[in-house]
């Protein structure tokens, strides 16, 4: 090996020992809060997302999944998404992002739960370049109780996955491919699944 | 982190011994994506990926075509347990592939015989791959992730080279000094060369998932060793009187002990090794033109809660709801 390339390496190793040092152990996002003692609540309602995205279809589907995922993959009794909409109306709450108007008790009480879980959706998009495609769903997730407010678990979770491309051609199949896929998905009902799916494992994944 | 020191030194250890076994070991760095793609241990949770391929190279006179599709099925079956099963066929063909001309000359039934071809034969390769490989998610807290990986692999070729005659034709003569061709010309043609091969192996390796603010870091070592393999090359001479000639050889075992690293910058869930790998082979094919056509379809299914091995993992006894805390390690 030559000195340039062995000195190439080395500040390459150098480079990321340095970003080791600086952000080691870090993870990307808050970390996990989990109540000691936490049991699972005996009924909980999944809340309409708190929608910071610029996706409308993405808020629905994505409180959609979460109690799909809590009653199905959890076991935990969840109540119908349709029921806690209409609950929601009768104390005039239409949208997420409407919910810090009023109290947990309230919620609660209008939905018909003692535990509630607030989404919010930070990002649900498509990105679609050519050379950089990139799907992606973010949300921050807290399972609060009705009665008191007090926090009983929050974390956030994430799912994202990338392809690339590194020359003209390859720039234009990796869009095509990335926008047949976009509308697939769309067309199928069931938009960034695979992202939501892992938005909800990493969300969830530290409750007990 | 004592017992992630004994993790990772007996991992070491064992690489160790499984190079001395057999004498030689190659080793590499590479900045690639991490052996294990799909890092959930979610119990109930399948990732599924089916992958389709087209490819075409044209390098000067030599085109090859083909394509081929990939399975992969991943089930996770207890919190810190997930294998996954990989099967893939590729086939390439070429009708263009340079030989050396010439081909075979010899005696049969009292005749001398020679074939030539025009330089181009038909070419046609099968591949078969699969692989298992279980996983362990030996630590897993915010701040690392340690999988532990070993499997079983094997792949299967089988392909044929046949001559492209139809252009120049074969040339047979006798001694008998009259003249006369005795056997059609079609009679003594090389009908093909078979190749075929397979190899059995084994991989084990142990991944990390270091997070550094938005992006992780992902070093990784596989120790993958090639324990059985034969090939087989068969001539076919399509003349009845000249037997069909066959050698067959055993592969030498190998070892190769990969070291990798990849960081992945996590808001977009981007592989940095994946693109230098682009990158890189880019730069190989300059000189050729080469399309390449991926179609890739990734789905997630979650078995219903009880019906996952959660439950008969939980020590407590809890079910679903005490099965996260049981089964989870931490520094």
């Amino acid at each position: 090996m030559n000195n340039k390339g062995r000195d190439g390496r080395f500040k390459g190793i150098g480079f990321l020992v340095l970003l080791a040092l600086a952000f080691g152990g870090c993870p990307y996002g808050p970390r996990p809060f989990i109540k000691p003692g936490f049991t699972r609540p005996k009924l909980v309602a999944v809340l309409p997302p708190d929608n910071h995205s610029n996706s409308m279809v993405g808020a629905v589907y994505v409180q959609r999944r979460t109690a799909e995922y809590l009653r199905k993959v959890r076991g935990w009794d969840v109540v119908d998404v349709v029921k806690v909409e209409e609950g929601l109306r009768k104390i005039a709450i239409t949208d997420g992002g409407q919910l810090p108007s009023t109290t947990p008790e309230k919620v609660g009480e209008a939905v018909g739960a003692p535990a509630l879980v607030y989404i919010e959706l930070n990002e649900f998009s498509y990105t679609t370049l050519g050379l950089l495609n990139v799907k992606k769903c973010r949300a921050f997730i807290r399972i609060v109780d009705a009665s008191s407010g007090e926090m009983l678990y929050s974390a956030e979770g994430y799912g994202a996955e990338s392809s690339t491309a590194v020359s003209g051609r390859g720039a234009a199949e990796a869009g095509a491919a990335a926008l047949g896929g976009q509308w697939l998905e769309k067309a199928g009902g069931a938009p960034l699944a695979v992202q939501v799916s892992d938005m909800l494992d990493r969300a969830f994944e530290w409750l007990p | 982190m004592k017992r992630l020191v004994i993790l990772i030194s007996a991992m070491l250890a064992g690489a160790a011994a499984f190079s001395d076994d057999t004498g030689g070991t190659n080793s590499n760095f590479q900045f690639s994506p991490p052996p294990c793609p799909y890092p959930f241990f979610t119990p109930g949770r399948t990732d599924n990926k089916a992958t389709g391929t087209y490819a075409s190279m044209k390098m000067g006179d030599l085109k090859i075509q083909g394509g081929g599709i990939d399975l992969l099925v991943r089930p996770v079956s207890r919190r810190d347990y997930a294998y996954s099963i990989q099967v893939g066929y590729m086939m390439m063909q070429s009708g263009d592939f340079p030989s050396m001309g010439g081909g075979a000359a010899g005696k049969a039934g009292g005749d001398n015989f020679m074939t030539w071809d025009n330089g181009k034969w038909d070419l046609q390769m099968n591949n078969i791959l699969g692989s298992l490989v279980g996983e362990y998610q030996a630590v897993h807290d915010p701040s690392i992730d340690v999988i532990l990986l070993v499997g079983p692999n094997f792949t299967l070729g089988w392909g044929e080279m046949t001559p492209d005659y139809t252009k120049t034709g074969v040339l047979i003569w006798d001694t008998n000094g009259d003249g006369k061709f005795s056997k059609p010309t079609s009679a003594a043609k090389l009908k093909g060369i078979e190749l075929s091969s397979y190899t059995v192996g084994a991989k084990a390796g142990i991944q990390l998932g270091v997070p550094l603010g938005p992006l992780e870091l992902a070093p990784f070592a596989v120790l993958g060793s090639m324990l059985s393999g034969r090939g087989t090359f068969k001539m076919n001479s399509g003349y009845e009187e000249i037997p069909s000639a066959s050698s067959s050889a055993d592969l030498p075992r190998s070892n190769n002990l990969s070291l990798g690293l990849d960081i992945i910058v996590t808001p977009w869930g981007l592989s940095l090794g994946s693109v230098f790998q682009q990158v890189m082979a880019k730069k190989k094919a300059d000189n050729a033109d080469i399309i390449l056509v991926t179609a890739g379809w990734h789905w997630v299914t979650h078995k219903p809660a009880g019906t996952a091995a959660t439950e008969g993992n939980d020590e407590n006894g809890g079910g679903a709801e005490k099965a996260g805390a049981a089964g989870r390690k931490s520094r």
